[in-house]
């Protein structure tokens, strides 16, 4: 409730005037059927005239029975109520008068008519511009918010459902904004007005009619536990469901390489089956809410009719009065039923405004202070003061005590094997995520100090996994400096060695990249990677294991590039071949998080027992190769010494 | 290929709805009858306004009381059992759908899925299908309610009194008027805003998906605007739509009023010239309204079995991919392999006229190890993804120990195959579920010897709940080498006779590499295996080394054999790895 009230405040205040003559519209359209009943009342009390007959008796004995009657009697061919008790209009008596007046009601009852469409016509379309409004701005607000937010909410929250919360739960609000706010004043209206309408005609017959209200809020809530839980379980079963599915095509090549399409099989029918048992459960629980409803409905109807009859024939009530009241109460109950189904989608509701609000709520951790500077030019001096972080507050540190100063324009390599926090480093110096403890700080100011887009526009990361967006080649380019010239980007796609392919595709830079960059291999999405950072011209460059995924050729082509973009820049390797660690000014060892050496390949081999670890074990493989490569060259020398003397000896023998 | 009519394409699915037909005629019986049953209340409404207040057969009010009574419990009781047959019916039609759907698919080749993707298999098995058995359930037997309504409200209607029936008649084109004026400006701005909203979706999956990218370069806010703007069009295009929606509205709503005002007023002038009572007015008056609701429902219907359609084409895009790999009618098991494996003019393609292998011979000996190294896309991958038969070869053929791959059955033949892929997958569960996902039977013992085989175990025991830690996404995270590491234990497991190890060693930190290599010199001992890795140094003990080079090869030997071409291509990769390991040993020797 906290939640509907913030939702109010926030998305349905600025719409107030609008709503306000939506809930207006509303109450007058819900008086349209009484409106309807009255004048079918008019028209059979004072048009038509019908009177209760006798039991089959004589006009006379009829005459008596009214006589008998201590009660004052209506008369309906007294006056118009309202109208005629003042006025004194003497009703009509001949067949023309009486259709004169029918011509007249003819009239009165096309202009209600009319009206009313004209004012439903409104109503919807108003409607619909309120709910798509409210859906479009929580839209908004939640994108802004999902933009702000800071990695670890990422980390969390898998793609699907925030897009999920985006799209589909809020657009299940567009639909019911109108039902549970409007539709229930509507109706709220109805019934009030309805109950009036009853009383004034009938007290005795208005108290019966609401004897049944009970009855409905009993059976309402008898049902109402069952069919919530049936219908949560439902949708638990059938998001495992969809889970289970992406999961199993997403490996489908496991299922296949293991022959376990069988069993799989088996295994996604016996969800179905519980599926299948819930949804028969969930329906005959609705219909069987549903039925008891129209049943408690009907008998009332039912029983009013009796006694409304037994009370026509004893004179306390006129036939255009129980038929106005039969009609009015008809739309009393089916209000009822309606906001018996309102709580229904209120609660589902609530669950998506709660939805909404946690994505709303959750803190933006990083952001900009208020009085954030903006940095213009960097030179590039990193220090990292006493920095240690973990990712939730009950788990382990990543990275520990981290102390050490990057001059600028140098490259340091950060090495260590895999888990020691490489990549959170990085990750932190590009502020993605905030130290726990310590600060970072750039040429003379605390990361945490400046502007987050200024910080991010002066460094640029090529990723291990590059990520591409559905667009041109050019379009992915230049992604980070949107208003690059294309001479740029060319000049970008050359430095990462990738004009000459780009140049074998019919679009050339036009040329679309799918989804996710399906239709590039991975040596051609990382150097699309490197264009893209090059392109930014950063002051920090950041390569976070950029090489591995690349053919020895490639690499070796790239390394020159490489070397080429760092010249200038602060650069951070991360990588774990000592061969490319060694190429840096400075080698930052790092292990479980901490610091375990910083400084020269020489005496990092001395000092750093990981380093060396390391390092003797890639140089084992190395000189295992070496040694392969000599003995091959050796044995190679070999073979031509020998083919030599054989040609030599054959020489002679000639 | 012909375009195939709308009911070739429903005959292919009536299958599902067979087995259900029984219960379909009880459902709709039951469903005729309660149509029926509705009918009746203003009827009795009639008899107590004309028979018994206005004619005065006060004997009869109880009987109506007692009728009026029982019609809603009886309706109440019809409407839970149609309700429960519904249910059984559509969930059974759903069932076995996704059931049959899933099987099938489980049968197709990788180039189903390579084609199809997850999202679009996902809402063709969850969506799209329920929204076919809507079809039977909801759509056809509204379609039976709206049929029954009229004809028997028409009918009513006419017993009231033909003339004003005849009236009605002849006010119902004024409903289809009013249904083709708006169908098409209704039709185009719904389509506009489904457009629209996918281009707003596909977008905001990309970008979420790459966060991270647009983060680093700080795009946050150019984001926002362009999804501000996407979400914007889609705005006006939903009001669009709204606004048609409100003008069809209206004008039915005019229709209906007219229509109202006109039998009202009519009837009421029969009741003063006395060829009609008020009781039947009443009556006809709702009866009108029952006979009218389904022309509105009709205009409808037509829309919405567009969207069924669309979703029948669909499934059936699944269900009508060809299974291009299954097991021949004369099949044989696949005795135990030996290992004695030959590709003979192997030619291969994806995509038509893309080829990516071009006549390949190869041929290996049972034990041996062979790997396959070449450029990234060369076609090794798709080598072994041919061995798995995942796909068919286009021309030659593949044998393993005289079998042709294609001769003998799918099961006997993956099953004694083990691959541990580059990215290895693992499904949410816990880690020993996982490990037996090849080998459910295995016992503890040799989980544990197939985990120290792969240098997992410690790894493993290391986590909170050792064997029993959950993976996947409420479990813990694995790394890349973790993952590997776990992969290789999962086929060890098997122990299968041929083993393919894909790009298994690349892009980890050395630590990992060096754990993965010993856990894999033990594993490809005395089996015929595959590997696949960019290091050159792992591979330099295999048998036959195969250099690749677009869809050839162009080399094969041992390591020493192919160094001894001049400027041969694996001299080349070679010299270029080991170039800087020169430099490095001999810095380390002189060091």
């Amino acid at each position: 409730m906290e939640n509907l009230k913030r939702f109010t405040i926030l998305y349905i205040k600025p719409y107030w005037g609008r709503m306000l003559m939506v809930i207006m519209m509303a109450t007058i359209t819900s008086s349209y059927t009484f409106l309807l009943g009255f004048i079918s009342k008019i028209t059979v009390d004072e048009v038509l005239q019908l009177k209760p007959a006798g039991e089959v008796v004589s006009e006379a004995h009829m005459q008596s029975l009214i006589q008998e009657e201590t009660r004052p009697r209506r008369d309906p061919q007294a006056t118009i109520p309202g109208l005629g008790k003042e006025g004194g209009i003497t009703l009509p008596k001949t067949r023309t008068e009486k259709l004169e007046w029918l011509g007249w009601i003819f009239i009165l009852y096309l202009v209600v008519r009319s009206f009313f469409a004209t004012l439903n016509w409104f109503y919807t379309y108003s409607i619909a511009y309120l709910g798509q409004r409210i859906v479009f701005r929580i839209r908004l607000a939640l994108h802004e918010k999902v933009q702000q937010l800071q990695m670890t909410f990422f980390d969390r929250q898998q793609t699907g459902r925030i897009m999920a919360r985006i799209l589909d739960d809020v657009g299940l609000l567009q639909s019911e904004i109108t039902t549970t706010f409007v539709e229930t004043l509507r109706h709220v209206a109805r019934i009030l007005m309805g109950t009036v309408i009853l009383f004034t005609i009938d007290v005795e017959l208005a108290l019966m009619a609401f004897v049944a209200l009970p009855a409905y809020v009993v059976t309402y809530k008898v049902f109402q536990r069952p069919i919530a839980n049936v219908f949560m379980r439902f949708r638990e079963d059938y998001s495992e469901v969809s889970a289970l599915l992406e999961e199993r095509s997403k490996g489908i090549r496991l299922i296949l390489s293991y022959a376990r399409e069988r069993r799989e099989f088996r295994d996604f029918f016996r969800r179905l089956i519980g599926l299948y048992r819930l949804g028969v459960k969930q329906s005959v629980l609705s219909s069987g809410l549903g039925s008891v409803c129209s049943v408690v409905g009907g008998i009332a109807m039912g029983l009013i009719f009796y006694f409304g009859a037994l009370q026509v024939r004893g004179g306390m009530m006129t036939v255009g009065e129980l038929v106005y009241f039969s009609m009015s109460m008809g739309n009393l109950f089916s209000p009822l039923v309606a906001l018996a189904n309102v709580n229904a989608t209120l609660q589902q509701m609530l669950v998506v405004i709660s939805r909404v609000f946690e994505v709303l709520d959750e803190e933006v951790i990083i952001r900009d202070r208020e009085d954030a500077k903006t940095l213009d030019k960097v030179r590039g001096r990193v220090s990292f003061r006493n920095v240690s972080f973990r990712y939730t507050e009950a788990g382990d540190y990543v990275l520990r005590d981290l102390k050490f100063v990057v001059r600028p324009g140098t490259s340091v390599a950060v090495v260590g094997p895999s888990g020691s926090g490489k990549s959170t480093l990085v990750s932190l110096l590009m502020r993605l995520y905030e130290p726990t403890e310590g600060k970072i700080i750039l040429d003379d100011y605390d990361i945490q100090d400046v502007k987050i887009s200024s910080l991010r526009q002066h460094i640029s990361m090529v990723p291990q996994e590059p990520v591409l967006f559905s667009g041109t080649i050019a379009d992915n380019i230049r992604y980070g400096q949107p208003y690059t010239t294309p001479e740029q980007v060319m000049a970008a796609a050359k430095a990462a060695e990738l004009h000459d392919f780009i140049m074998t595709l019919p679009e050339k830079y036009e040329a679309p990249v799918e989804e996710r960059g399906t239709n590039l291999s991975g040596g051609q999405k990382q150097r699309l990677a490197f264009a893209m950072a090059v392109v930014t011209d950063p002051s920090i460059l950041i390569l976070d294991d950029t090489t591995s995924a690349l053919d020895a050729k490639t690499e070796a082509k790239i390394q020159e590039t490489l070397d080429h973009l760092m010249e200038g820049r602060t650069t951070f390797v991360i990588t774990h071949r000592i061969s490319t660690a060694m190429r840096a000014d400075r080698i930052l060892v790092l292990d479980n998080g901490r610091m375990a050496g910083w400084g020269f390949h020489d005496d990092l081999i001395e000092e750093c027992e990981v380093y060396r670890l390391l390092y003797e074990q890639q140089q084992k493989q190395k000189e295992d190769a070496a040694d392969e490569f000599i003995e091959g060259i050796m044995t190679a020398m070999e073979d031509v010494e020998k083919s030599a003397k054989e040609l030599q000896a054959t020489d002679k023998n000639r | 290929m012909a375009e195939e009519s709308n009911t070739d394409k429903l005959r292919k699915l009536v299958h599902f709805v067979t087995p259900f037909k029984s219960r379909l005629i009880l459902l709709f019986c039951l469903t005729a009858t309660m149509t029926a049953l509705s009918m009746l209340p203003p009827l009795v409404m009639k008899f107590i306004i004309d028979d018994v207040i206005t004619m005065g057969n006060w004997h009869l009010l109880e009987v109506l009381l007692f009728i009026s009574i029982c019609l809603p419990i009886t309706s109440a009781a019809m409407r839970v059992w149609v309700s429960f047959t519904n249910a059984y019916v559509g969930w059974g039609i759903t069932t076995s759908m996704r059931r049959f759907t899933y099987e099938y698919m489980l049968k197709l080749p990788m180039r189903f899925y390579d084609e199809m993707g997850t999202g679009k298999i996902m809402s063709r098995i969850m969506s799209d299908i329920a929204s076919v058995r809507s079809m039977v359930t909801s759509r056809m037997l509204g379609i039976l309610v709206d049929f029954v309504s009229f004809w028997v409200a028409l009918a009513l209607c006419m017993g009231l009194n033909w003339k004003m029936a005849c009236l009605l008649l002849l006010l119902m084109p004024l409903y289809f008027f009013n249904y083709y004026g708006w169908r098409t400006p209704m039709r185009e701005s719904y389509s506009l805003w489904r457009r629209k909203m996918d281009q707003v979706s596909v977008g905001l999956q990309e970008r979420l998906a790459g966060v991270q990218l647009v983060k680093s370069y700080g795009r946050e806010r150019r984001e926002h605007r362009s999804f501000a703007e996407d979400t914007h069009e889609s705005l006006d295009a939903a009001m669009q739509t709204a606004t048609n929606r409100a003008g069809y509205m209206a004008g039915s709503w005019g229709v209906s009023g007219l229509r109202n005002t006109v039998i009202f007023c009519l009837g009421c002038y029969y009741v003063i010239e006395g060829e009609m009572t008020y009781g039947a007015v009443m009556a006809f008056f709702s009866y009108s309204s029952r006979m009218f609701q389904p022309i509105l429902n009709l205009t409808q219907i037509a829309m919405r079995l567009q969207a069924v359609m669309v979703s029948v084409d669909r499934v059936l895009e699944i269900l009508d991919f060809p299974i291009e790999i299954a097991d021949k009618e004369d099949a044989v098991e696949l005795p135990s392999i030996k290992g004695h494996i030959k590709f003979e003019d192997v030619h291969f393609e994806y995509k038509e006229d893309e080829p990516v292998l071009k006549g390949i011979n190869l041929e290996v000996q049972p034990g041996q190890m062979v790997a396959l190294v070449g450029h990234t896309g060369c076609g090794k991958t798709t080598l072994t993804s041919l061995l798995m038969r995942f796909y068919d070869v286009k021309e030659g053929r593949i044998t393993i120990d005289g079998h042709d791959l294609r001769d003998v059955k799918l099961r006997s033949l993956r099953t004694q195959i083990g691959q541990v892929l580059q990215d290895s997958v693992m499904f949410d569960g816990t880690i020993r579920e996982n490990l037996l996902y090849g080998r459910a039977d295995a016992t503890d013992a040799e989980l544990i010897e197939a985990a120290r085989i792969a240098e997992i175990h410690e790894f493993i025991m290391r986590t909170p709940e050792g064997y029993d830690s959950m993976l996947g996404k409420d479990g813990i995270k694995l790394s890349v080498g973790e993952k590997q590491r776990l992969a290789i234990a999962r086929a060890v497991l098997t122990n299968p006779s041929v083993l393919i190890l894909d790009e298994a060693t690349s892009s980890l930190d050395s630590l990992s590499e060096a754990l993965i290599q010993k856990a894999m010199t033990r594993v490809l001992k005395e089996r015929t295996s595959f590997a696949i890795a960019h290091r050159l140094s792992t591979i330099v003990n295999a048998d036959i080394i195969v250099v690749m080079d677009h869809g050839e090869i162009i080399e094969q030997g041992t390591h020493s054999e192919l160094l001894q071409i001049p400027d041969g291509k694996y001299r080349q990769l070679y010299e270029q790895q080991a170039a800087g390991s020169i430099e490095e040993a001999v810095e380390a020797m002189a060091s």
